[in-house]
């Protein structure tokens, strides 16, 4: 594993940056202006709304439940992160790396199951894309969050599937880290945007 | 270039000076920043806010990143082989 590292650190002009990792960060910043796009256009659209917001007659979003969700979330996050730290320390075998990136994504799929539970009862209650700009927005920025957890997701499985004691250390599965974070990360913000104010 | 050239672009010239300096109302280029209510305008100064400044904040936030990690890279080098 050092040669690995010692080989790729050895080449003239390298900073020692996988190209995986710095092409997921350019991503990423792509995917920051995209959603603060849409938290944008929401935020406008909510101020030049005339009346009550949520508007009179629209189910109301499930706070307390969502709440909870968005702890399993940040649970998941951390025990990634966990699992980051273990790899760079050294601290066991790759079986614990692995195990830990495995349970972070196991939380992620929880909470995208249960938000689709949750999508399920609100489309029972009324609130659709086309109820109106309550539901649109809401179904846009949790939908494409949703989306974007889903891919990491699968990226992190991907990833954790391959680790070996190499591969830990591979853009593959930092840049999937990052991806995760990142999912993680913009919840909070989407969370008390749109379920709280 | 003729005289009656010449003397027409001054005046042309003079004429858009003349608008800018007494009808500067006129170029607002917000149609809706001053004829909402205040949440509106709070709404709309917060999101150009944010859409400004948040290239830059990424921009700045990788550069950062790319350096750390290549001054972590450089005193690994040196010490020896890396782990991460």
């Amino acid at each position: 594993m050092a040669s690995v590292v010692a080989t790729v650190q050895d080449r003239p002009g390298n900073l020692g940056i996988p190209n995986a990792v710095l092409g997921m960060l350019l991503f990423l910043a792509t995917e920051a202006m995209f959603f603060a796009g849409l938290i944008s256009a929401f935020l406008v659209v909510k101020a030049r709304w005339i009346g009550a917001w949520p508007p009179p007659g629209q189910p109301r979003l499930p706070v307390e439940v969502t709440a909870v969700n968005t702890l399993v979330l940040l649970a998941s996050g951390a025990v990634l992160w966990m699992a980051a730290r273990a790899a760079r320390a050294q601290q066991g075998s790759m079986e614990r790396v692995r195990r830990l990136s495995l349970l972070a994504a196991a939380l992620g799929a929880v909470f995208v199951l249960v938000q689709g539970v949750e999508w399920a009862r609100l489309l029972a209650y009324g609130l659709t894309m086309r109820s109106g700009p309550y539901g649109s927005f809401f179904y846009l920025i949790v939908g494409t969050h949703a989306a974007h957890a889903v891919a990491a997701i699968v990226a992190l499985l991907w990833a954790s599937m391959r680790l070996d004691s190499r591969a830990v250390f591979s853009g593959s599965y930092r840049a999937a880290r990052l991806f995760w974070y990142f999912v993680v990360g913009v919840w909070p913000v989407l969370y008390v945007l749109v379920y709280l104010t | 270039m003729s005289l009656r050239n010449g003397n027409s672009r001054f005046s042309r010239l003079l004429m858009a000076a003349a608008l800018v300096v007494w009808a500067p109302e006129t170029a607002w280029g917000c149609p809706v920043c001053f004829a909402a209510e205040q949440r509106q305008l709070t709404a709309y100064f917060a999101t150009a806010v944010l859409l400004s400044l948040l290239p830059f904040v990424l921009a700045g936030a990788i550069t950062w990143w790319i350096r750390r990690e290549a001054r972590r890279s450089a005193t690994n080098a040196s010490d020896g082989p890396a782990l991460c």
